[in-house]
């Protein structure tokens, strides 16, 4: 009995041995498997690069978001900014009891932190708060008093809405003879403000401010709330992979204590669903794109070996005739086919890191929503390329394969081409 | 594997063989019932005309084609055990040696020599050591780094012999050998058969030539798959 050392030897040299015979019929039939393998090197570059262009779009759109909103979310009362409900405006907010009752179902996350609103009511002559109306229709040498500032969680868009656009209270309209119906615009210090509708006048403002208040439009929900009112709940979390689970905790709990449709959450969250739809989009794409490529690598890896095995039949029944098994052959057939496969990946893994920065600037002007498309270089954008070409130059493999299992040695042998 | 000193007991020994190919519709009994003993260390030549069915002996003789009934003993045991008729255990201790050479035309004579050791398990180095040694043998090793397209048809043969040496088996088979060659080439061949080759080693011949049959300690003759002693 051979030792296990010998065993293990003849072990190495049988793989060495067939890995010479893969590489002699990889060899001899170079030109037309270069072709092939270019093709399964599209594909696998395709793939490659969907994830590294993808995952650097995801994480890109991500630092975005980060910047722009932080790791929050705001979940407001089920008011939106819309003229024909803000008779309404006046419902009760988030209650200390549904405050709680969130907090204590809310995992994974950083803060449950309410925001209390209107702690001082336009009730006295806050010049903070309020717009003078006799001051609308000229232009004024000072600063409009409700300028918005810029903050967590207004978009560009947003700020830009909220300079823009405006109501005016019930009595201010009226001062004005204001017909809400027609949009009218009114400047303020020589800035156009659209009047987007009317809005009850505060509790408590006296009589002369009353008539005197413009409201820049997004705010109203915040003025407007009785003393000392939860406005809004903050919801911070650590772990931006976290959102999905905190964002899901955050609506499931708040169905529960507010009852569906009674609550907002911010329009963060509607950015990030976007965000992410665009890159799973752009992933999608380029993975159908990706696939297919390979799937016609796929023919064209089978397409060749068929061609091949069918040429080296006679090599094939000269080696059985020698001692070869069938297994060995079988064996040589399917690691040709697997090597074409995992070649062309790495070819397209190669070039796809090589490339990846320039497509990235070819494409990021097609994207709005990324400034910058840099390629994130992770282990997937290896991996999947190599497992899926690896693969499918093995299954490309099988049929030839079975064609030489079933080889008929002495047809073979007198066949002198 | 030994190359059977017994001398009570054939080395080779095939009873009551009987096999037929399919062409088209029609049975095509090629080999009908034969019984052949050959002894270890012998050299035997079978002659026949074209078609009677030496080739198919040879086949059957290399396990490159099963049987359809009769028994095939090898060394004593028998190799047509069930589903085991391509066993390459026994096929690796045979050497053959084909009418036309059959080398692997993309190969050199060195690497065609290596393929049946290739099959084995041995290093690569070790490898060409063989097929070198099987080469001087032949006295090919001037040609090592030729293609088959580039040898002549004596050289062909020569390399497929080297080819068939390098395991070192115990049973050489050859296949009308010198079938293609000129005399003085086929003397050649004879020669390198019954003198490398035969050492040793148990020799059947399929041939038409006569200087082999002559050379040959015993001839048997095959018509239309029936086998005679000459």
């Amino acid at each position: 009995m051979a030792s296990p050392k010998a065993t293990g030897d003849r072990i190495a040299a049988r793989l060495v041995c067939l890995l010479s015979l893969t590489g002699q019929g990889m060899w001899s039939n170079r030109f037309q498997l270069s072709l092939t393998l270019m093709t399964m090197a599209v594909g696998s570059f395709a793939l490659s690069l969907t994830f590294f262009l993808g995952e650097g779009a995801r994480i890109r759109l991500w630092q975005d978001m980060e910047h722009l909103m932080g790791d929050w979310v705001i979940a407001s009362p089920g008011v939106r900014q819309d003229s024909h409900l803000l008779e309404t405006r006046l419902r009760p907010d988030f209650t200390p009891e549904d405050f709680t009752f969130v907090k204590d179902h809310l995992k994974d996350v950083r803060l449950v932190a309410p925001m209390f609103q209107a702690t001082e009511p336009v009730t006295f002559r806050s010049i903070n708060r309020v717009m003078a109306v006799d001051g609308v229709t000229v232009e004024l040498s000072r600063e409009p008093l409700f300028l918005p500032i810029r903050g967590r969680g207004f978009s560009d868009a947003g700020h830009q809405g909220l300079v823009w656009e405006c109501l005016l209270t019930k009595s201010a309209a009226e001062a004005l003879a204001v017909t809400i119906e027609d949009e009218p615009t009114i400047f303020i210090d020589g800035r156009p403000f659209q009047v987007k509708g009317v809005t009850q006048d505060p509790p408590g403002a006296d009589d002369f401010f009353k008539a005197r208040i413009t409201v820049p439009y997004e705010s109203a929900n915040v003025l407007w709330l009785p003393s000392g009112t939860i406005g809004d709940i903050l919801v911070a979390w650590t772990n931006l992979e976290k959102m999905d689970e905190v964002v899901s905790g955050l609506r499931s709990s708040l169905e529960v204590c507010r009852g569906p449709d009674t609550f907002f959450l911010s329009s963060s969250e509607f950015k990030i669903q976007k965000s992410r739809s665009i890159v799973a989009n752009f992933m999608a794409y380029g993975q159908v794109e990706a696939l297919f490529c390979i799937g016609i690598a796929f023919i064209g890896v089978m397409n060749v070996m068929l061609t091949n095995t069918a040429r080296r039949s006679r090599e094939f029944a000269i080696r059985i005739s020698m001692g070869a098994r069938h297994s060995e052959i079988l064996a040589a057939v399917l690691s040709e086919s697997f090597l074409l496969g995992i070649s062309g990946a790495l070819i397209g893994v190669a070039l796809s890191v090589l490339l990846a920065p320039y497509v990235g600037r070819l494409l990021q002007s097609k994207i709005n929503e990324v400034n910058q498309l840099l390629p994130y270089y992770g282990l997937k954008g290896f991996l999947y390329p190599i497992l899926v070409c690896g693969l499918a130059g093995l299954i490309a493999g099988v049929i030839p394969a079975a064609k030489v299992r079933r080889l008929d040695v002495l047809a073979s042998l007198r066949n002198d081409t | 594997m030994s190359g059977g000193s017994n001398d009570t007991q054939p080395f080779i020994s095939l009873r009551g063989v009987h096999k037929s190919w399919r062409a088209g519709g029609t049975r095509i009994d090629v080999l009908r019932h034969i019984d052949l003993d050959i002894r270890a260390g012998t050299s035997t030549v079978i002659v026949g005309p074209s078609g009677s069915g030496k080739s198919t002996l040879v086949h059957v003789l290399a396990l490159l084609t099963p049987i359809d009934s009769g028994e095939y003993l090898f060394n004593g045991s028998s190799v047509y055990a069930v589903n085991r008729w391509w066993d390459v255990g026994i096929r690796q201790s045979i050497g053959i040696v084909f009418q036309d050479g059959k080398l692997i035309q993309n190969l050199t004579a060195l690497q065609n020599v290596c393929v049946p050791v290739s099959h084995r398990g041995i290093w690569p180095r070790q490898q060409k050591k063989l097929a070198k040694r099987a080469l001087a043998q032949v006295g090919l090793l001037d040609r090592l780094d030729s293609y088959p397209n580039q040898l002549s048809g004596g050289e062909l043969i020569r390399c497929a012999i080297a080819r068939a040496l390098v395991t070192e088996p115990v049973l050489i088979l050859a296949d009308e050998p010198t079938g293609t060659l000129d005399s003085e080439t086929g003397s050649t061949i004879s020669d390198l058969l019954f003198g490398v080759v035969k050492e040793q080693r148990t020799l059947v011949v399929v041939s038409h030539n006569p200087l082999l049959a002559e050379r040959a300690d015993r001839v048997v003759s095959i018509r239309d798959g029936i086998l005679d002693e000459v």
